[in-house]
């Protein structure tokens, strides 16, 4: 970097040397306030400049010369250049504008010439939320984009999911960072991003291949401009807390409810004065930390001239989490350039280098989850007895505290991205670039387990030390031709055709030794191990391997009408012989309606356009390796001679057919906008069907077969629209704007393959599966029995059991839950499950608004989900009529006598109950929530004053994260997550703090 | 740059472009060894036969079904636990309402089958491979079959009617239909005649082997097998040859208490055991170490220490009931190798020492006296890690034999002396030999408390045809007798037929 350093000074002092004169001015936008960053050039030299913050020009020119005036939205200006050396010169949008230029698969296009699904989030919006990730700050942003965070972990990214589940296995999108496809941009820092697009269509994403089939998040981030250098700092700091908890009863309350159920059961009651134990433990509040920290710094430098720009970068990010042993951090540096090298030679690079470290705690665990242990544990158990050692509960739960304090999780990873790309233009318009990637990441887990001790069954005796590593090694290869013209005026032509080479291999092994003679924290090396003889070893990699051939076609007539045709052949390794190629094509158009002679006189339409496209995808990404041959398994372990032995089985059978799963989406969209810009959006409706899913079909138990077959064989249908609409405008000094979207997801299995008539889904302690998956339904609906209400009385409990052979059931009282009998026989049982939830909603929104006024700023974001369901395991527990547990404060409403409550939710206390915790839509609850996801509010200095201090902007701000959210779950987080069949099922995760955090940015 | 050398660059360009990707690169060999290369080796076929061994000791299908269907269902256990709803599937099972959905029987159904298919997987594999030893191809098709055998009967025992599969099944193959019991039955001795006529005696096992499958163990199968189907010539004629028979040389154990101590493992009376160990600090649970749950499962929740009552490492399932207490005779040295009762003192007068305490059962609700069982009752010195127990599962030990051997004779079988087996049988325990005449029943008694809380009960009371009188009352009936088919296979085979339950 020194050397360019020198090279670029070299070049700016060698420009200063002839003699010219100077002109200088104040460019002014359409409201006369200054424009920054407007380029200047000197018509036909390479000689040119920038406004700095105030607007303010100085460049050197000779009388007679023209200078050009060109800004992104704005209209280029020429002026000529007189013996007047200060010229003040305002420019206006460009009255087709909504031009943004926007990132395209391998390319850009200008927006008002795009035909396919496309949303854009501006870097602002990115950047204005104080989160660890940038996935994170996306969600609620577009129409179509669903982010979810699943869990609140520092450091734990959202999944991201584009229209809806395309297929049963893993919908992740595909994120091209700089050019660069990875699987994740949780290395990236949100202040790095110039811009971020998302390629929502089949024939937008198509150019990507299999590898796009998901959706394609497209970043950019900063390079240097030409002028002088900036160097950017960034910094905030703030304070994290839980944001909703579920409510539970005191000790008191606890103690009378427990009495009640043992009375209820014929037992005596434990406590004799229920009244005297007040609160109680808060076991949440032992194992929690009160206004964790979360920390950001970023400092940045970029500038350059008209042949060089770069950009370096450097961050770091620190997050403690709510739960103690719970936390983030993330050292990460950027460097980029690019150069001209020559007049037909471009080259540049990125790099990025980042190092993170996260602890974590069990969380979404079926059995000794902390978020789960917090709640159930008795708050009459003190946390530790008088002797400072750790109580042990009379009711099973493990102390949390203690777990807490011997929870050691740590994972660590290093990864470099790196890319290097040239670009050689032969003749106007005709261009080869290469870009060549290269991703190298290291992961290592590092768990120990020290000795400790609460009860017989409770801690750990023998300490162990785990150390699991992963490397993950890519290479990508894009070579590729583009080529542009213009044929007589009014034919715009641009023609791409390329080839992709990808290769990844993934390697893990790992280890665990146990009896380290101490737990001091420094000696915990594998090395220390008495029985390195028999640490427990696992190792294995596999390779990954696509070719793919890609070409696109864009035409434009007269720019009103508009063509795209994408064809792209894909290989994979990870099919046979046969199959390994998938060829794709897609097509769209566009018809830019305001563009036409008779939409000249209505003025108040400046932008309208109906777009259309379709488009086929193949998607392989979810499916093993290795699937075409039936393969040994190791590590299937036995006793012979009091030695453990080890062995090999067949699990699967392979499958050499399989093909590409394909995903055709029709796309049907419209982009408006009125009054001069000041109201925008876009409306789209789409119809994805994905045929020959690729998934493993269930064979017969009597085949042995223990990892089902892929295969093939399903078919599903997502549909939907998507709305978005902002409106900006100002009042004198006072801009304001504000904007939502819209989105609705209809989700339909169409076929299962063969005769599959189910697949379930989200197995859970000893419910078994949650969800059923079954044609002609959205997947992975909820699946139990259908709690109606109550038994009043023991006339209803005597009619409902009149057809049962066997009588009543031993324990059903008046106050026992009563689920619907659907086939009538009078039990309770499989035969009377039905279809209780649908984990998907109906639709997700946002909408979000912005002021400013003089130095003031001040922005907010809600967003929410309508119509789903979610079934809150956790409330096995905290509803259970047994009492054994802590309950939910709900409990106090239980059912005490006739007509005092007919909610299946509030059964009675019997400390013997069998009935009341069946698989059923008692724990179904309405999913629904609006969140107020985020608010800041900002000062900027005047620049009066700051360019005396040579500053170019500062800016403090406070700003608030996931502040309040209106929803009726009774849970952590309404926000539960989900993967294939398992959804919507909250196993208790760890929640997303309420944040608030005070930052300063500032520039020069 | 002048025009040619722009078509000539161009040209070049696209020619590495088109050129430059070879398609080797999409032939990514496993790193998995195929099973068209597999058996390559001896080695190969015994790493194989060991995963055909693996289903044996899975957590779910053995390491708690055995004791759940075999003590809790019948008439010698309460299930216990920390409630009602503490593993519900095993109390529904247990009153005879369990459903299709039932995860146990699930599990069972699955697991056995997984082993037939390794057990056939492997037969295939390398009967006739040249690759392989004739040596070994004979005994490793033979402990495949004697396991095949095993695992068909696990299924038969509780289903019925069931699919019968000797070989690896094809697509068109899948949704086959049940065999007939009968039919199952002749596979099951078929295999384990095959096994027992190649397999070594149990004396001629090397230390490194104790655990494999022996001659002795599939003639002693075979021998429940005719049992089961009351076949009692052919179980008296067998058992007495393993009985009399030089090479075999089982014994009981001259102490009733040490057969379930590390002492009795593989000991002189062990003719099958699955095996278990457990690795210090290995911390994993259920299937994923070699070591068993029974003991955890089984273990007392609750200790004297000091007189006062604290929290023990167990979790107080397979509760002994009164009335099996009540069956053992005065006198009778297997009770207290057997019960633990409130204040029992365990391990006396070594480090291991505990008092037992039954307390807690009364706060879950069971209003009859109930007990803990020490069989699977591990000292503390053994209790490496919470869920890993090294008790072996004993699956057929000799007293077992003799008790098949006495009852396939009072029903008839060989010279009908069904008092001889009895009575060594008797004697080991303290007790004197049998006054009774009756044969049935004194080998009904016996069996219960020689066999008591070691999963047999259950069986015994079903094939005997006692269940209904012993256990109608919990809501037994002729229709109970096997179990329902797992609802998810009832789906994916549509050929299969329900049992009435």
């Amino acid at each position: 970097m020194k050397h360019l350093n020198t090279t670029l000074f070299l070049l700016l002092f060698s420009l200063s040397l002839f003699a010219q004169s100077q002109y200088s001015g104040q460019v002014l936008d359409e409201n006369s306030q200054p424009l920054p960053g407007v380029s200047i050039l000197v018509v036909g030299t390479q000689n040119g400049t920038s406004t700095d913050f105030d607007g303010n020009y100085l460049i050197e020119a000779n009388e007679g010369d023209q200078l050009q005036f060109s800004f992104m939205g704005y209209t280029t200006q020429t002026l000529t250049l007189t013996t007047q050396t200060t010229n003040n010169i305002s420019i206006d949008p460009d009255a087709k504008a909504l031009d943004e230029i926007v990132v395209v698969g391998y390319g850009v296009q200008k927006k008002s010439d795009l035909t396919g699904a496309i949303s854009t989030v501006k870097p602002e919006d990115l950047q204005n939320k104080d989160v660890a990730t940038v996935d994170q700050a996306l969600q609620g942003q577009m129409a179509g984009v669903t982010v979810t965070q699943a869990s609140g972990t520092p450091g734990e990214a959202p999944s991201v999911s584009i229209r809806g589940i395309g297929t049963l296995n893993n919908a992740d999108p595909l994120y091209v960072v700089d050019g660069m496809m990875v699987d994740d941009i949780t290395y990236l820092n949100a202040r790095d991003i110039e811009s971020l697009q998302v390629l929502k269509d089949a024939s937008s994403s198509a150019i990507y291949g299999s590898r796009g089939a998901n959706g394609v998040i497209i970043v950019t981030t900063k390079k240097g401009k030409s002028g002088e250098g900036k160097v950017n700092f960034n910094a905030y700091y703030g304070f994290q807390n839980f944001a909703h908890t579920p409510e539970l009863t005191t000790a008191s309350e606890f103690a009378l409810l427990n009495n009640e159920a043992r009375l209820a059961a014929g037992l005596d009651p434990k406590y004799s004065d229920p009244s005297s134990y007040g609160k109680g433990t808060d076991w949440l509040g032992a194992i929690s930390q009160k206004n964790a920290p979360i920390q950001n710094y970023d400092l940045s430098f970029s500038g350059g001239n008209e042949k060089s720009t770069y950009f370096i970068s450097g961050a770091y990010m620190k997050q403690d989490g709510i739960i103690k042993k719970s936390n983030y951090d993330r050292i990460s540096v950027r460097i980029n350039s690019e150069s001209q090298v020559k007049s037909w030679l471009k080259i540049g690079e990125n790099l990025t280098v980042s190092s993170s470290n996260q602890g974590t705690i069990l969380e979404n665990d079926d059995w000794n989850n902390l978020l789960v242990t917090p709640l159930t544990n008795s708050p009459l158990q003190p946390v530790y007895n008088p002797d400072g050692s750790y109580s042990v509960s009379d009711n099973q739960v493990n102390n949390p505290v203690a777990k807490v304090d011997n929870t050691i999780n740590n994972a660590n990873n290093f990864r470099v991205i790196g890319n290097l790309f040239g670009e050689i233009e032969f003749l106007k318009g005709l261009t080869f670039k290469s870009n060549l990637g290269v991703q190298y990441g290291v992961g290592e887990d590092d768990d120990y387990s020290p000795v400790y001790y609460v009860s017989p069954t409770e801690g750990n005796a023998i300490n162990s030390l785990f150390k699991g590593h992963n490397k993950d090694k890519s290479i990508e290869w894009t070579n590729m031709v583009n080529y542009v013209t213009t044929i007589a005026e009014k034919h715009d032509v641009s023609a791409i055709i390329g080839t992709s080479v990808f290769m990844q291999k993934y390697e893990w092994d790992g280890l665990t030794v146990t009896n380290l003679p101490t737990d001091n924290e420094d000696n915990r090396v594998i090395d220390n191990s008495p029985n390195l003889d028999k640490a427990n070893v696992y190792g294995s990699f596999l390779e990954n391997n696509q070719l793919s051939y890609f070409g696109r076609v864009n035409y434009a007539f007269d720019s009103k009408y508009l063509l795209t045709a994408n064809f792209r052949a894909d290989g994979s390794s990870k099919f046979g012989d046969e199959n390994k190629w998938g060829y794709f094509p897609s097509f769209s158009a566009g018809w830019k309606i305001s563009e036409e002679g008779f939409m000249e006189n209505a003025s108040v339409i400046s932008n309208l356009k109906f777009r259309a496209g379709w488009g086929q995808i193949g998607n392989q990404g979810s499916i093993p390796a290795y699937t075409q041959t039936t393969l040994a398994t190791g590590s299937k372990r036995y006793v012979w001679g009091n030695q453990i032995v080890s062995g090999v089985a067949f699990e699967s059978v392979g499958n050499n057919e399989m093909k590409w799963e394909t995903t055709a989406t029709t796309n049907l969209g419209l982009d408006f906008g009125f009054l001069k810009g000041k109201l925008s959006g876009s409306a789209e409706y789409y119809v994805k069907n994905t045929t020959d899913m690729i998934l493993q079909v269930p064979v017969p138990g009597q085949t042995g077969i223990e990892s089902f077959p892929w295969q093939n064989a399903g078919e599903m249908k997502n549909s939907g629209i998507e709305v978005s609409i902002n409106w900006k405008d100002n009042v004198g000094d006072f801009e304001y704007s504000i904007g939502g979207n819209f989105t609705t997801i209809k989700n339909e299995v169409v076929s299962l393959g063969g005769n599959n008539e189910f697949i379930d889904g989200a197995d859970y302690r000893n419910w078994g599966y949650i969800t059923r998956t079954v044609v002609g339904r959205p997947i992975a609906n909820f699946y139990g029995l259908v709690a109606e209400g109550l038994f009043q009385n023991q006339t209803e409990i005597d009619e409902y059991y009149a057809n049962n052979d066997d009588g009543i059931p031993s324990g059903i009282k008046p106050g026992d839950v009563r689920y619907k009998d659907i086939n009538g026989d009078g039990k309770v049982g499989e035969e009377d499950y039905d279809f209780i939830g649908n984990p998907i909603p109906d639709f997700t929104y946002a909408f979000t608004g912005s002021l400013a006024y003089k130095g003031i700023d001040f922005s907010f974001m809600f967003n929410g989900v309508y119509g789903n369901e979610i079934y809150n395991g956790t409330n096995d527990y905290l509803l259970n009529s047994t009492a054994y547990w802590n309950l939910s404060k709900e409990m106090m409403n239980r059912w005490t006598g006739e007509g005092s409550t007919n909610n299946p939710k509030h059964a009675r206390m019997n400390s013997k109950d069998t009935n009341n915790s069946k698989k059923s839509s008692r724990y179904i609850e309405d999913g629904s929530y609006l969140r107020l996801q985020n608010v800041q509010l900002g000062y900027s200095l005047p620049k009066s004053l700051l360019s005396k201090m040579k500053v170019d902007r500062l800016r403090v701000y406070v700003s608030g994260q996931n502040l309040y959210t209106f929803t009726k779950y009774m849970g952590y987080d309404p926000e539960v997550g989900g993967y294939g069949l398992d959804r919507g099922l909250d196993r208790a995760t760890y929640p997303i703090p309420r944040t608030v955090t005070f930052g300063i940015n500032l520039g020069f | 740059m002048k025009k040619t050398n722009i078509y000539i660059s161009l040209a070049l360009v696209l020619s590495v472009l088109f050129s430059s990707c070879s398609k080797d690169i999409l032939n990514t060999p496993a790193p998995n060894i195929s099973d068209e290369s597999y058996f390559s080796s001896d080695d190969a076929a015994i790493s194989a036969l060991i995963g055909v061994y693996d289903p044996l000791s899975r957590y779910e299908s053995t390491q708690i079904h055995e004791w759940m269907l075999g003590d809790v269902v019948s008439d010698d256990a309460e299930k216990g636990g920390e409630g009602p709803n503490d593993q519900a599937y095993c109390q529904e099972l247990k009153e005879f309402r369990a459903n299709a959905e039932n995860q146990l029987l699930t599990a069972r159904w699955t697991d056995a089958y997984i082993g037939i298919n390794r057990a056939n997987k492997l037969i295939e594999g390398i009967k006739g491979n040249d690759n392989i030893t004739e040596a070994t191809q004979d005994i490793v098709i033979a402990e495949a079959k004697f396991l095949r055998a095993y695992f068909h009967f696990q299924l038969t025992k509780v289903f019925g009617k069931v699919p019968v599969v000797t070989k690896v099944l094809q697509p068109s193959e899948f949704q086959n239909p049940q065999n007939e019991i009968t039919e199952v039955y002749a596979q099951i001795e078929q295999d384990l005649k095959d096994a027992a006529s190649k397999l070594p005696y149990k004396k001629d096992l090397t230390v490194e082997n104790l655990g494999r499958a022996t001659k002795g163990a599939a003639n002693a199968m075979l021998v429940k097998m005719y049992v089961f189907q009351q076949k009692w010539s052919e179980a008296a004629t067998l058992s007495d040859e393993i009985i009399n028979g030089g090479d075999y040389i089982y014994s009981l154990e001259p102490e009733y208490a040490d057969i379930f101590t590390s002492k009795g493992e593989n000991g002189v009376e062990s003719i099958f055991e699955i095996q278990h160990i457990s690795i210090a600090g290995d911390g994993e649970w259920g299937d994923d170490n070699e070591g068993t749950v029974t003991s955890i499962f089984q273990g007392t929740r609750q200790l004297y220490v000091g007189g006062e009552i604290e929290s023990s490492w167990g979790w107080g399932f397979n509760l002994p009931t009164q009335d099996l207490v009540d069956e053992f005779e005065s006198g009778d040295l297997r009770k207290v190798a057997t019960i633990l009762d409130d204040h029992t003192i365990v391990f006396a007068g070594t480090d291991n020492e505990e008092e037992i305490c039954t307390q807690h059962i009364n706060s879950i609700g069971y209003s009859n006296k109930v007990y803990h069982s020490l069989k699977y009752y591990i000292p503390a010195s053994e209790r490496n890690d919470m869920s890993d127990s090294p008790a072996n599962w004993r699956v057929i030990r000799y007293a077992d034999l003799l008790l098949w051997n006495a009852e396939a004779k009072a029903n008839g079988g060989g010279d009908g002396n069904w008092q001889t087996p009895l009575n060594e049988v008797r004697n080991r325990a303290g007790l004197a030999n049998t006054i009774s005449t009756d044969g049935i029943s004194a080998i009904a008694h016996e069996r219960r408390v020689e066999l008591a809380m070691e999963g047999h009960r259950y069986w015994d009371l079903v094939r005997t045809g006692k269940a209904e009188e012993k256990l109608g009352a919990n809501g037994y009936n002729e229709n109970k007798k096997f179990l329902p088919i797992p609802q998810k296979e009832m789906a994916l085979n549509p050929n299969l037929v329900q049992n009435p339950y």
